[in-house]
């Protein structure tokens, strides 16, 4: 094997020449795409830090599966407003409506007698005058 | 613009482009692209088969390259360092892949793979050399791994012993084993060709 390497070394025979010249004949052209690509790339390395982070943060917020759910989070969190808005404003309304009634019905019982006995407020259990004492006064000295 | 002796720098003018190259020079890279692009697509192609995957492999080499260059000593040719590069890349890829050697009814392996043909001085023109070219490139598609790189660095670069060796990792004398078994293979399926040829005429 060594001897005919030693031969091959310069492709004696005619077949190598052959061989060789086959060989050598075929070949591929660079590709200039290859070096644009490199350009480009080695250009978006050497960009400095900060704008390629900032460039990073834009470039996160601008995808679009980004922007659809902002977009998504902005509508949920906006009808979930309305419905509570919705949900919350008529209990706070009958509360204020609730509160009034039972104002005017102890005003109204107030100053009408006979409403106050209806209502309980008067003493009307023995139906005589009182003597201006509270019930459960005994009226005897204190 | 650097001089070149037969395909290869001037001494100075390699060195000085090896200077540019570890001060991460970019147009020093093009420089390098220029001259030696031709051969790592070649030597991609030719190992990978595949045009588009060859030449994501050479862009690759090229930003391997700007990245190392610093610390390159310059004490093998630059030739020598871009193909390694390249070569180790195209090794890294067949190992990830299985190798694509083609399909045998593929009239054109040449084109499909993205490798074309220089007119050869003292061509016999009586051989039908298309078919000639093919047959011989199914034929590297048969060889190993090994011997099919030392054929494309040895005899298609033409590189030297010693550059082709260290290109592809290995000692000289491995390298010779390598490419004396290749040939071997090579120059059978163009006696038979050959045979074919005159019994057909």
């Amino acid at each position: 094997v060594n001897d005919s390497m030693d031969l091959d070394d310069e492709l004696e025979s005619a077949g190598d020449r052959r061989l060789g010249a086959l060989l050598r004949s075929v070949h591929a052209p660079a590709n200039p795409a290859v070096w644009q690509r490199v350009r480009t790339r080695l250009a978006a390395a050497e960009a400095p830090a900060r704008v390629r982070g900032l460039d990073a943060v834009l470039a996160w917020f601008t995808r679009p599966a980004a922007l659809a759910a902002a977009s998504a989070a902005l509508v949920v969190a906006l009808g979930t407003g309305w419905s509570l808005r919705d949900a919350l404003a008529p209990a706070a309304d009958a509360e204020v409506e609730f509160v009034a009634t039972e104002s005017a019905s102890l005003i109204e019982s107030l100053l009408d007698p006979a409403a106050a006995t209806a209502a309980g407020l008067e003493d009307g259990g023995d139906g005589g005058e009182t003597d201006g004492a509270a019930p459960g006064d005994s009226g005897g000295p204190s | 613009m650097f001089g070149t002796r037969g395909g290869a720098l001037e001494p100075r003018t390699e060195s000085e482009l090896i200077e540019r190259l570890r001060r991460q020079d970019v147009d020093a890279l093009g420089e390098l692209f220029r001259l030696h692009g031709g051969a790592m697509t070649t030597l991609a192609r030719s190992l990978l088969r595949n045009p588009d995957a060859a030449d994501d492999v050479v862009e690759v080499a090229l930003l391997r390259i700007h990245k190392a260059a610093p610390g390159f000593r310059g004490t093998r040719g630059l030739k020598t360092w871009t193909m390694q590069i390249v070569a180790n890349l195209c090794r890294d890829e067949l190992r990830r892949r299985r190798f694509d050697g083609g399909r045998p009814e593929d009239l054109d392996p040449l084109a499909t793979r993205g490798l074309s043909v220089n007119p050869v001085a003292g061509w016999d023109e009586a051989l039908d050399r298309e078919k000639l070219l093919a047959e011989l490139e199914r034929a590297i598609d048969t060889l190993t791994d090994d011997q099919r790189e030392a054929v494309i660095l040895r005899d298609r670069l033409g590189l030297s012993y010693e550059e082709a060796a260290e290109a592809a990792g290995v000692t000289v004398e491995v390298f010779k084993a390598r490419l004396f078994r290749a040939r071997q293979g090579l120059k059978q399926i163009l006696r038979a060709e050959r045979r074919e040829h005159e019994e057909t005429t």
